[in-house]
């Protein structure tokens, strides 16, 4: 099938005459900028750093676009909606705070609360979604309701966010410090390893992570909810007469991104294993890097879980490689502000083109 | 915001085109 698509559209491209040949190769690699950008990147680096395409290097880059994926799809749904999400970093690290706290082992001798042992951790899953989920309840019903805009919505559950985190940090025998010595149950769970590439270990979270995104495939391609929020996004006057109830689909879709940053949260807890105020931050701006690469579109209503998934992987092959070459930390936020700038020129480029 | 927008298109494509140029020029410096 793929084949036949690749093989029409090379016919199609030999039958054109010569000056609309220049200008569909020349369509063709600015709308593919990135992408060569980023084969250049890693053959030159492949070359002179062929430790880069190790086994323990491509599980490292794995492993750490599987960290970030549930944060990007919650945050793809607010951008389909036409918004944004600032308050998922900071959701992120409050829910793995809450979770760390909650999963401390019971000899631990700095246990932020000492006085209730370790919780099970199914309970501390649920418990987690479910902050999640009410942050995200709260920027989807300010956003819906009152007719706000995201954006200040969601700066403000940020702010809020973070405020009530620091005040967590303070409660029992912790006193703002970061909380770490989780219990074995907890990070067994999301860093233990039952496969193996070579030596390197591909730790659980990754396969959670991917059941996550199957599941929010179905959510987006297969439900009635996952199509209204694509009608609601690329118009929701026009949905609301075919009888969406924009305001629930809206409710919904930051509902469930927030349920997707107390997963994340959950993940990182254990991931990082010494959680403090810090853990999440600027996490949001790479997801939403990563969603504007992989073609989710801020103009509403256009956006694929593959996209979202190929922006996380990209953006983390550029961050891994610039570690590998040791770029500077400065050189850093500029190559990553540039990929941002070409990568939303290249999505209003493709919207121009389809209007 | 993007609905009736003006954009020059050649100017977009410029941006791109250097951007990407740019960034490949940066990494293949620090080789």
């Amino acid at each position: 099938m793929e084949k036949n698509f690749i093989t029409r559209r090379f016919t199609e491209y030999r039958e054109l005459a010569p000056d609309e040949k220049r200008r569909y190769r020349r369509e063709f690699l600015i709308n593919n900028a990135l992408y060569i950008f980023l084969i250049i990147v890693i053959v030159a680096i492949a070359i002179s750093r062929p430790r880069f395409l190790s086994a323990g290097s491509i599980v490292n880059i794995i492993s750490l676009s599987a960290a970030n994926l549930p944060i990007a799809l919650g945050i793809a749904g607010a951008i389909i909606l036409t918004g944004t999400d600032l308050s998922a970093g900071r959701a992120v690290g409050a829910c793995a705070c809450v979770a760390a706290s909650l999963l401390q082992a019971s000899g631990y001798a700095n246990k932020m609360f000492p006085q209730i042992g370790t919780v099970p951790v199914f309970w501390v899953i649920l418990l987690i979604i479910a902050i999640g989920a009410v942050i995200g309840f709260v920027n989807g019903f300010c956003t819906a309701k009152f007719n706000l805009h995201p954006f200040i919505v969601t700066l403000a559950t940020q702010l809020i966010v973070y405020g009530a985190l620091l005040m967590y940090l303070t409660l029992g025998t912790n006193n703002g410090q970061s909380i770490s010595g989780l219990d074995e149950s907890y990070t067994k769970l999301i860093n233990g390893s039952i496969l193996s590439i070579g030596k390197s270990a591909i730790p659980n979270f990754v396969w959670y992570s991917i059941i996550i995104t199957a599941i929010m495939w179905f959510v987006w391609n297969k439900t009635t909810f996952g199509k209204n929020m694509f009608a609601v996004g690329s118009n929701p006057e026009a949905a609301h007469v075919s009888g969406v109830n924009v305001d629930a689909t809206i409710i919904a879709v930051f509902t469930l991104a927030g349920a997707l940053y107390g997963v994340t949260g959950f993940i990182e807890g254990a991931r990082i294993g010494s959680n403090s105020a810090a853990t999440g931050l600027n996490y949001e701006l790479d997801a939403i890097a990563a969603c504007v690469i992989g073609g989710v579109s801020f103009v509403g209503g256009i956006g694929k879980i593959r996209g979202v998934i190929m922006g996380v992987v990209l953006l983390r092959i550029i961050f891994v490689a610039l570690t590998f070459l040791s770029v500077n930390q400065n050189l850093q936020y500029i190559i990553k502000g540039l990929i941002i700038l070409i990568a939303c020129a290249i999505d209003m480029r493709k919207y121009l083109v389809r209007k | 915001m993007y609905k009736n927008a003006r954009v020059p298109v050649k100017l977009l494509d410029a941006i791109i085109a250097l951007g990407t140029l740019a960034l490949i020029i940066i990494f293949l410096t620090r080789l």
